[in-house]
């Protein structure tokens, strides 16, 4: 593999670059392929390969904390201004809620049944595509990290003590505890809903099976591992919180159950910060805490550069949808969105 | 990224931590601070980040019994810290109810939080008047005075002498190390407040333990009390003998000794050692040099509860180098 490195980061060859005044938090792909980045100052910057210039869109004041693709096209995001917002991939920005003297942390949406979700304080609030709202769920104490299953039906969310899964019922939402002593900071969905999977302030993460509740400790990181991505249709999950690419494997019925995590064999001495799966290769990017981002294959057997360090951690990473592109950000305000196509 | 300094405002109901609060943010001269307060509506600074939060206490499950940290203190730093560059200083109130450690905790325990953020100081203040009555029926006074580096005796206007004497001994017993100022509303020089570094060197160059006896400052009427020892060692001591022997000790004694600081002089090194505690954490590091003239010997302070200062002082002087 080694062998195989070109001479300069990819980015160099085939990447657009932007330097913003502010900390990059995210960046997200619409279904169409629109490419948002959300900063610190409050704004979104809708990107495009077709020019260099970014779009500007004033939307916070203060930060933006969250960001997540919207049903249809453009963007759903939460601010520490308490605001709940579309943004179009035109650029117009439209409030769906608003929380009094509360930051929303959290947000999603789920394609399958057009809802939204956005974490105000404890409370989970959903909302319908026309951003009416369909209830408001009051979690546990420490509600952090909050989700809807693939189908868009459930939503579990991360707190102290567990993750717990509300199911929508004729008259109510049906709430059921998964329980696991310390802080749960996120939850992701298997891709099949077979498991939840939490990211602890442990240093850890835990995995519940759904059907039965059987759980699973999955120690070991030196750091917090923040970032869990999807690989090989869901027979990997790839976390940050390392030096290289830590990876889990979901097969069977009991997925990591017994097993231990692999590591990527490369490593920088340097944390993972950010990781994201390729939509169909099996290709993985991953960001560090020194800005350097890299592709590898899923065996870890080595990496292609794509950014060269530059001292501020990677935040933000993702591809599009058709897997061409890839965009990465940073704390220091480095944006880029480099063409994968051969 | 440059540490971000924080400064920890505490006391009991009434005593003046609003008052102190609204002083800081209204003479800020022109440095930003972000806020982090239990309740809205008390205090509206234009200008300033405000945030409020819930004074969530969760216990990490990393087998550590007192070891017990503030969520949300890592959620709003973390989201904060977003804002990289709109603030220069983060103020957290506490309740008056509130136990500190938590919160010194949380500055000690988490990775992110420690390396955007320095706990820069730990002011408490407290009334004079009532400081007594409320060091006798609550934990988390005595905890908040034990915790300080700086004490604030307020409302000294509605004291007599004999009185403030009487209320800065009993301080004085439960924290050596803290430096005590009196106050009427909270006018005090806010250099005085803020900016004292976490781990405020000269004090502790100015402690001058009792050697004679080594013996520690029980309040001896409430035994059960918050108290202090304090020790020093003129020989240089072995780094490594040390740094295992404090380690064991907070292991095993952690949940009664509150707060350790310590500066050390280590066989061999040319710089001073500053160590401090809360609990069962702990952070030490080799300061950059003694001062001209500075004597080079080691101190230790351990304020808590339950102290056998023979004991603590004979594992301390076991430390020496051969």
């Amino acid at each position: 593999m080694s062998l195989l490195l070109p001479p300069r980061a990819l980015a160099e060859e085939r990447g657009t670059v932007w330097a913003w005044p502010a900390p990059v938090v995210a960046a997200a792909f619409d279904a169409a392929g629109h490419l948002a980045f959300s900063l610190g100052d409050g704004t979104v910057r809708l990107a495009s390969p077709d020019t260099s210039e970014a779009v500007a869109v004033p939307a916070h004041r203060g930060a933006v904390l969250a960001l997540a693709p919207d049903v249809g096209d453009g963007f759903l995001t939460g601010g520490d201004d308490g605001r709940l917002l579309h943004i179009g991939p035109d650029g117009t920005a439209a409030e769906i809620a608003a929380a009094q003297d509360r930051w929303i942390s959290v947000v999603d949406a789920a394609p399958a049944t057009w809802r939204r979700l956005a974490v105000a304080g404890s409370e989970v609030l959903v909302f319908d595509a026309d951003g009416a709202p369909v209830t408001r769920l009051q979690g546990a104490a420490g509600l952090d990290g909050a989700a809807f299953d693939p189908r868009g039906r459930r939503i579990a969310a991360a707190h102290y003590c567990g993750v717990t899964v509300w199911s929508p019922r004729k008259r109510a939402w049906a709430a059921k505890l998964y329980g696991w002593q310390g802080a749960h900071l996120a939850v992701i969905w298997h891709p099949r809903a077979r498991f939840v999977v939490s990211a602890m302030q442990e240093k850890a993460l835990h995995a519940w099976r759904l059907s039965d509740g059987v759980h699973m400790q999955m120690p070991g990181y030196p750091a917090k591992p923040r970032s869990l991505a999807w690989a090989d249709g869901g027979r990997a999950l790839l976390t940050s919180g390392s030096e290289g690419v830590v990876s889990w494997r979901f097969t069977g019925r009991d997925g990591p159950m017994g097993g231990t995590a692999s590591e990527s064999g490369w490593a920088r001495g340097v944390p993972i910060t950010r990781v994201a799966a390729h939509p169909h290769l099996p290709v993985a990017a991953a960001g560090a805490k020194d800005g350097f981002v890299a592709l590898m294959p899923l065996d870890g057997s080595g990496y292609v550069p794509v950014l060269r360090p530059n001292g501020a951690a990677v935040e933000a990473l993702a591809f599009s949808p058709d897997g061409r592109w890839l965009a990465a950000g940073d704390a220091g305000g480095r944006a880029t969105l480099v063409d994968l196509q051969p | 990224m440059s540490c971000i300094p924080v400064t920890l405002l505490t006391g009991t109901l009434g005593a003046g931590k609003t008052t102190l609060l609204n002083r800081i943010l209204s003479e800020a001269h022109g440095r930003r601070y972000a806020v982090i307060v239990n309740e809205f509506g008390e205090i509206g600074i234009d200008g300033d980040l405000v945030v409020g939060v819930d004074e969530e206490v969760f216990a990490l499950n990393n087998g550590c019994l007192c070891c017990s940290v503030r969520g949300d203190l890592i959620r709003i730093i973390g989201g904060l810290m977003k804002r990289a560059g709109s603030f220069d200083r983060i103020l957290v109130e506490t309740t008056g109810l509130a136990d500190p450690a938590p919160v010194a905790q949380t500055f000690l325990v988490d990775d992110e939080v420690r390396e955007r953020t320095a706990l820069d100081s730990i002011v408490t203040v407290v009334d004079a008047r009532n400081i007594e009555a409320r060091l006798a029926d609550s934990d988390e006074a005595e905890e908040q005075v034990a915790f300080a580096d700086t004490i604030l005796v307020n409302k000294t206007d509605l004291a007599d002498e004999a009185g403030l004497a009487t209320v800065e001994a009993r301080l004085r017993a439960i924290n050596p190390v803290a430096r005590l100022l009196r106050t009427r509303r909270c006018d005090v020089d806010l250099g005085m407040v803020l900016d004292n570094g976490a781990f405020d060197l000269d004090r502790l160059l100015e402690l001058e333990p009792d050697l004679r006896d080594g013996h520690g400052h029980h309040h001896h009427e409430h035994d059960q009390g918050v108290g202090s020892v304090s020790f020093r060692i003129d020989r240089p001591l072995d780094g490594r003998r040390f740094v295992d022997w404090i380690g064991m000790l907070l292991a095993i004694r952690g949940a009664d000794i509150l707060r350790s600081k310590g500066i050390l002089a280590f066989a061999g090194e040319d710089r001073p050692f500053v160590f401090q505690g809360v609990h069962m954490l702990q952070e030490g590091d080799f300061a950059p040099a003694w001062r001209p003239g500075q004597r080079r010997d080691s101190r230790l302070v351990l304020i808590g509860r339950n102290l056998d200062a023979p004991v603590l002082r004979a594992g301390f002087e076991g430390c020496a180098a051969a």
